[in-house]
């Protein structure tokens, strides 16, 4: 056990400087407020809402990728159908091989047409956009609020998880030129960038916590002022 | 563990109902009071688990901690020392509380964050950190 945490453990008795008011046993001691119930609804709404965003995108990325693959299907029965029609009443043995004639450059026509641009390509692009928008006006607001008193060095966290998630949308973007688009990968991707929102959030109300603690403790005129570099 | 006083409040409240909704559960009165506390202790832990910024750990790090000779902590008061405590940032000020003060393992921690074990331990290293920084701004500002 190290020696802070012997000291803690043997004053920790002395540390309860914070006592609960009396207002606060008094709601203890009161039937159960209506405060409860509304806090569930909230958080139903909340969850409802955003099961609905979700089942739209999906779907939405579904009905787009299975529109193209019934849009293949009529042709191949159609240009099968044709040869058919030219098929003498003779053996069934001379019939086989013609069919499987013309079936053949049907199928390469409907492989043809699905290696035409995929349209996620498209909603990706959209919402890189509109992500790429926000992360950037967070860093802007971020690197124009000046931060007083501590080193910048106690920032380093959030800049190496910044730092990683990039690296983490490299590669993502990296594995879509390989391989392709995927509903995962698309997925992946919107995952990084509300992270990389989540981190510029809470290091912007990190910052601003910090500022108002050192301004309420340190005399004016010795406030060391810095601009993070991010 | 809340870093804020009305906060706590509402945890607290929040953890006398629940326990008086479980009152069933608990077998030996005795242990009321124990078992009163790892509720609350849950009531924090579950309140403040999201939206933390969390670092790793590194060997360097372990080097430091073991190196710290001076004793920078009986320099100030408790209640000054308290305070210090609750400024820390939400993460790491969790991580802080219940290792040092609630006497949880750092294994304890991960599981009940739902982060790693080097991450709890990197947390802690980077409270004393914190700690002592601003405990030396202290004296230097105070004396």
């Amino acid at each position: 056990m190290g020696e802070l945490k012997k000291y803690l453990q043997q004053h920790k008795e002395e540390m309860a400087f914070d006592e609960p008011g009396p207002l606060l046993w008094e709601k203890i001691t009161s039937p159960p407020a209506k405060k409860q119930p509304g806090k569930l609804v909230k958080f139903v709404a909340r969850f409802a809402a955003a099961a609905v965003v979700l089942v739209m995108l999906v779907t939405g990325i579904k009905f787009l990728t299975k529109e193209k693959a019934t849009e293949t299907i009529p042709s191949v029965a159609k240009l099968d159908q044709t040869p058919a029609s030219h098929i003498p009443d003779t053996a069934v043995k001379i019939v086989t091989p013609e069919i499987k004639d013309t079936i053949k450059p049907v199928q390469n026509v409907a492989i043809k047409e699905k290696k035409k641009p995929d349209e996620r390509y498209a909603l990706m692009n959209s919402f890189q956009d509109s992500y790429g928008q926000l992360v950037n006006y967070q860093l802007q607001n971020i690197r124009a609020t000046p931060v007083y008193a501590e080193n910048p060095a106690y920032f380093n966290d959030f800049k190496t998880r910044l730092y990683q998630m990039d690296n983490d949308e490299a590669s993502i973007r990296k594995s879509i030129r390989k391989n392709g688009i995927s509903n995962t990968l698309i997925e992946q991707l919107i995952n990084v960038y509300q992270q990389k929102l989540d981190v510029l959030k809470s290091l912007q109300q990190e910052i601003n916590k910090m500022n108002t603690r050192v301004q309420q403790e340190t005399p004016p005129d010795s406030l060391n002022k810095f601009y993070l570099n991010i | 563990m809340t870093g804020n006083y009305s906060n706590a409040e509402d945890i607290l409240q929040e953890a006398f109902m629940t326990a008086f909704k479980n009152l069933v559960q608990l077998k030996d009165p005795d242990s009321f009071g124990g078992w009163l506390k790892r509720i609350v202790v849950n009531e924090c832990i579950r309140h403040g688990k999201n939206g933390f910024a969390w670092s790793e750990w590194s060997e360097e790090q372990t080097d430091t901690l073991a190196d710290e000779a001076t004793e920078w902590w009986s320099t100030v008061s408790l209640e000054v020392l308290h305070k210090e405590i609750k400024k820390l940032p939400d993460g790491c000020r969790q991580v802080f509380v219940l290792y040092a003060m609630e006497d949880y393992s750092h294994r304890d921690i991960a599981t009940d964050l739902g982060v790693s074990e080097s991450t709890s331990k990197s947390q802690y290293h980077r409270a004393r950190k914190l700690l002592r920084e601003r405990i030396n701004i202290q004296i230097a500002i105070h004396g």
